[in-house]
C-alpha cells in the first residue's frame, strides 16, 4: 500500500470524525481514533516496520492494546488519548520504516557506484594498455 | 496540512469537553523539553525544509503546549507536548526519508556517468583495436609481399640446385668410368694397347666436354655409355688376368714337377748312373726358368713338360742301379753289425760270470747264454737278422739280471742295517738274507715263558718287517738248546720256545702268521761246544719269501 493511500484513508477516517463532532459524541471520536491506529499500524506492518522500526511498532500496539482496554472500561477520554497515541506511534514506525528502505536503497546505491567507478578504473586500465601496444605496433 | 489542522482541532474539541487531569509540573516541564528536543533534533535533519507540514505542526503544538501551559491547563499542555514530540519524529524520518531518496538521485546520476565513462573508455577501445587491425593487416600484406618475393627467390635457387644436382650426377657417372679404367689398367696394364680402351677414353672425353659446356641431356646419354663401356673394359681386364694367371701357374708347376724330378733323380745319384740326360735336363730346367722370367709361360711349359719325359727314364735307371748298390752297402752292414753285436754279448756274459749277477739272477743269466748260444749259431748260417736280434735279445736278459742284482744289493744292505738296530741281537749277514741271533737265557730254565727284558729285541724285529722294503720278507724261527740234558727232550723244549718266539711276534708284533715258520732243533747245531749259553738261542733267518 502507498504512502498516498494511506494518507487519504486517514484523512477519509478524521473527516468522518469531525462531521461526527457536530453531535460532540466523543465515545464516537475515541472509537473512531483507534480504528484509525489500528489502520495505521496495518499500514506500517505493510511497509516492514515490524523489522525496521521495532520498538515504535511495540509502543502502538501497547498504545493500541490500552486504548481498546479503557474503551472497554468506559473511559472514553483515555481511550481517545491513547488511541491518538497508538495513531502517532504507528505513523513514526511508518516513516522509520520508509526512510531506513531509502537508506538501504542509497548503501546499495552506493555500492554500485564503488562497483561502477572500480569498473571505469579497470576499463581505463584496459584503455591505457591498447594505447601502449598500439603506439608500439605504430613505432 | 490539512490532516494535521483537523487533528488539532478535534483535540482541542476533545480536551475542552473533558474534565482536567492532574498533572505534576516536573513531568510536564520533561515533557516539553522532550518535544523541544525531538523538534531540534529534526531541524537538524533539515526537516524545516524537507518535511515543512509535519515540521510546523511540531512547533505549533509545541506552542499550544506552552499557551496551555500558561493557562494552568496542565493536562492540555502535557498532552501537546506529547504530540509535538511524536510529530517532530515523524518529521525526523519523513526529512531523512527526502535526505536519502536525494542522496539516491545523486548517486544514480555518478552511476550513470561512470557507466558513460566507461562506455567512452570502451568506444575508444574498440576504435583503437580497430586501428591496430588495420595495423595488422598492413603488416600482414607487406609479410604475404616479402613471402612472394623469396617465393620468387627459392624457385630460382631451386633451378640451380637442380642444375647443380644433374652436373654432380653426370660427373659422378664420369668419375665411375674412370675408377673402372683405373682398375682395369691396374688389373691388366697391357689393356690399354686394346681398341676397346681408347673408345672409353674417346667416351668419357666427349662427357666431360658436354658436361663443362652443361649440355646436360646429352651429357647424361655420354656418360650413361661410358660408365658402361668401362664396366666392360674392366671385365676384359679382369678375364685377362685370369688366364695369364692360369698360364702362368701351369707353367709354375711344370716346372715345379721338373725341378722335383730332377732332385730325386740327384738322391738317386742320376749324375753318376746316367751323366748325360741327367745333364740335359738340368739345360732344359735353365731353359724353362729362363722363359718364366721373360713372361713366356707357353714356352716354359712346354721346356718344362719335356724335361719330365728326359727325367723319368733317367730315374728309372738311377733307381735300379741304386737300389743294388745301397742293398750291398745294408747287407755289408749288417754283417758286421751282427758280427760286433754277438762278440759285445759274449764280452758282457765273460764280464759278468765273476760277479753276483749269476747267483742273484741265474734264471736271466741263463737266457742270456742261451741268446748268445742261438746267436753264434744264427751268425754260423748267416742269419744276420736272426743273429741281431738274439744278441739283443741276450744283451736285454743281461741288462735285467744286472739290475735284479743291483736291486737285491741294495734290499739286503739295508735289512743288515735295520736288523743290526735291534737291542741283545747278533746279526750274521747271509747271501740273501741275515740270521738274527739272540743267544743266552732268554726263558728260564725248562720254561718257554719269553723274558720281559726281551720283549723289546722281538718288538723290534717285528717292526723291521712291518716295514714297507721287508713287507714280501718272511722268518724261519729256529729254537737251538745247549746238549746239557737228553737230546729229545731239547729238541722238544726247543721246539716249544720257538713257537713261544712265533706266538709273541704274531701277538704283540702284529707280524701275520704265514710269514713265519718255527722249528726247534735243539742240540744239533751248535755255536761253540764248550759254550753252553751260547747254544742256548733263538736265530731267526729274514730272507725274501720265493
Amino acid at each position: 500500500m502507498g504512502k498516498r493511500t494511506v494518507k487519504w484513508t486517514i484523512w477519509f477516517l478524521l473527516l468522518t470524525v469531525v462531521l461526527g463532532c457536530g453531535s460532540t459524541q466523543v465515545q464516537q471520536l475515541a472509537i473512531e481514533t483507534i480504528d484509525n491506529a489500528r489502520v495505521s499500524i496495518s499500514s506500517a506492518e505493510n511497509v516492514g516496520a515490524r523489522n525496521a522500526a521495532v520498538s515504535e511498532m511495540n509502543s502502538a500496539d501497547e498504545m493500541l492494546k490500552s486504548a481498546d482496554s479503557s474503551m472497554q472500561s468506559g473511559n472514553v477520554e483515555l481511550a481517545y488519548r491513547l488511541g491518538l497515541r497508538a495513531y502517532l506511534y504507528a505513523r513514526i514506525a511508518t516513516e522509520k520504516a520508509l526512510a531506513v528502505e531509502d537508506e538501504a536503497r542509497v548503501r546499495e546505491a552506493l555500492a554500485e557506484l564503488e562497483l561502477g567507478q572500480q569498473t571505469t578504473v579497470d576499463v581505463f586500465n584496459q584503455l591505457e594498455s591498447l594505447r601502449k601496444e598500439r603506439d608500439t605496433k605504430k613505432e | 496540512m490539512r490532516f494535521y489542522v483537523c487533528l488539532l482541532l478535534i483535540t482541542i474539541l476533545i480536551s475542552s469537553g473533558c474534565a482536567p487531569l492532574q498533572i505534576d509540573e516536573v513531568i510536564l516541564e520533561t515533557q516539553l523539553q522532550n518535544g523541544q528536543k525531538a523538534i531540534s533534533v529534526a531541524a537538524d535533519s533539515d526537516a524545516e525544509k524537507l518535511a515543512a507540514d509535519e515540521y510546523s505542526r511540531a512547533v505549533k503544538l509545541l506552542k499550544f503546549a506552552r499557551q496551555a501551559r500558561e493557562r494552568e491547563e496542565l493536562a492540555q499542555s502535557m498532552e501537546f507536548a506529547y504530540q509535538a514530540e511524536l510529530v517532530a519524529q515523524i518529521a525526523l524520518y519523513k526529512a531523512k526519508q527526502q535526505q536519502a531518496q536525494a542522496q539516491l538521485i545523486s548517486i544514480r546520476e555518478q552511476i550513470y556517468q561512470e557507466l558513460i565513462t566507461q562506455k567512452d573508455y570502451e568506444i575508444e577501445m574498440v576504435k583503437i583495436r580497430n586501428e591496430m587491425k588495420e595495423l595488422e593487416n598492413a603488416q600482414a600484406l607487406k609479410e604475404i609481399q616479402a613471402e612472394k618475393q623469396r617465393a620468387g627467390t627459392l624457385t630460382s635457387d631451386l633451378a640451380t640446385a637442380n642444375d647443380a644436382i644433374r652436373h654432380a650426377k653426370i660427373y659422378l657417372w664420369i668419375t665411375r668410368a674412370e675408377i673402372y679404367v683405373t682398375i682395369a689398367k691396374q688389373t691388366f696394364p697391357e689393356i690399354i694397347d686394346t681398341a676397346e680402351y681408347e673408345r672409353v677414353q674417346s667416351t668419357i672425353k666427349q662427357a666431360t666436354s658436354q658436361l663443362e659446356r652443361k649440355e646436360f641431356d646429352e651429357a647424361e646419354k655420354v656418360a650413361t655409355d661410358a660408365q658402361a663401356q668401362a664396366s666392360k673394359l674392366y671385365e676384359q681386364s679382369v678375364q685377362l688376368r685370369n688366364l695369364r694367371a692360369a698360364a702362368e701357374t701351369a707353367a709354375l708347376i711344370a716346372i715345379e714337377r721338373a725341378r722335383l724330378k730332377i732332385e730325386r733323380a740327384e738322391y738317386l745319384n742320376a749324375a753318376t748312373h746316367d751323366p748325360k740326360q741327367f745333364e740335359q735336363s738340368q739345360n732344359q730346367l735353365d731353359k724353362a726358368k729362363k722363359a718364366m722370367q721373360e713372361i713366356r709361360y707357353g714356352d716354359a711349359r712346354q721346356a718344362a713338360e719335356g724335361i719330365e719325359q728326359i727325367i723319368d727314364k733317367v730315374i728309372a735307371t738311377s733307381e735300379i742301379a741304386e737300389y743294388r748298390r745301397r742293398a750291398q752297402q745294408e747287407l755289408t752292414a749288417k754283417i758286421k753289425r751282427a758280427e760286433g753285436d754277438v762278440e759285445s754279448l759274449k764280452a758282457a756274459i765273460a764280464e759278468q760270470t765273476e760277479t753276483k749277477v749269476p747267483q742273484f739272477a741265474p734264471q736271466l743269466f741263463e737266457l742270456a747264454t742261451s741268446a748268445l748260444a742261438t746267436a753264434e749259431a744264427a751268425l754260423a748260417n748267416k742269419e744276420y737278422s736272426a743273429t741281431i736280434d738274439s744278441a739283443q735279445q741276450g744283451n736285454d736278459y743281461l741288462k735285467r739280471a744286472i739290475d735284479k742284482t743291483k736291486q737285491q744289493n741294495t734290499a739286503q744292505a739295508s735289512l743288515v742295517e735295520a736288523t743290526q738296530q735291534i737291542p741283545k741281537a747278533v746279526v750274521v749277514e747271509l747271501e740273501e738274507g741275515v740270521i738274527v741271533r739272540i743267544s743266552g737265557n732268554l726263558f728260564a730254565t725248562t720254561s718257554t715263558r719269553l723274558k720281559e727284558e726281551y720283549f723289546p729285541t722281538f718288538l723290534k724285529l717285528a717292526s723291521i718287517m712291518q716295514q714297507e722294503g721287508f713287507i714280501d720278507y718272511v722268518a724261519r724261527i729256529e729254537g737251538h738248546s745247549d746238549s746239557l740234558g737228553a737230546a729229545a727232550a731239547n729238541r722238544a723244549l726247543s721246539e716249544k720256545r720257538a713257537n713261544a718266539v712265533k706266538t709273541f711276534l704274531i701277538d704283540r708284533g702284529k707280524v701275520i702268521a704265514k710269514r713265519l715258520t718255527a722249528v726247534g732243533l735243539g742240540e744239533e747245531k751248535p755255536i761253540d761246544k764248550n759254550a753252553h749259553e751260547k747254544n742256548r738261542r733263538i736265530d731267526i733267518i729274514i730272507s725274501k719269501a720265493q
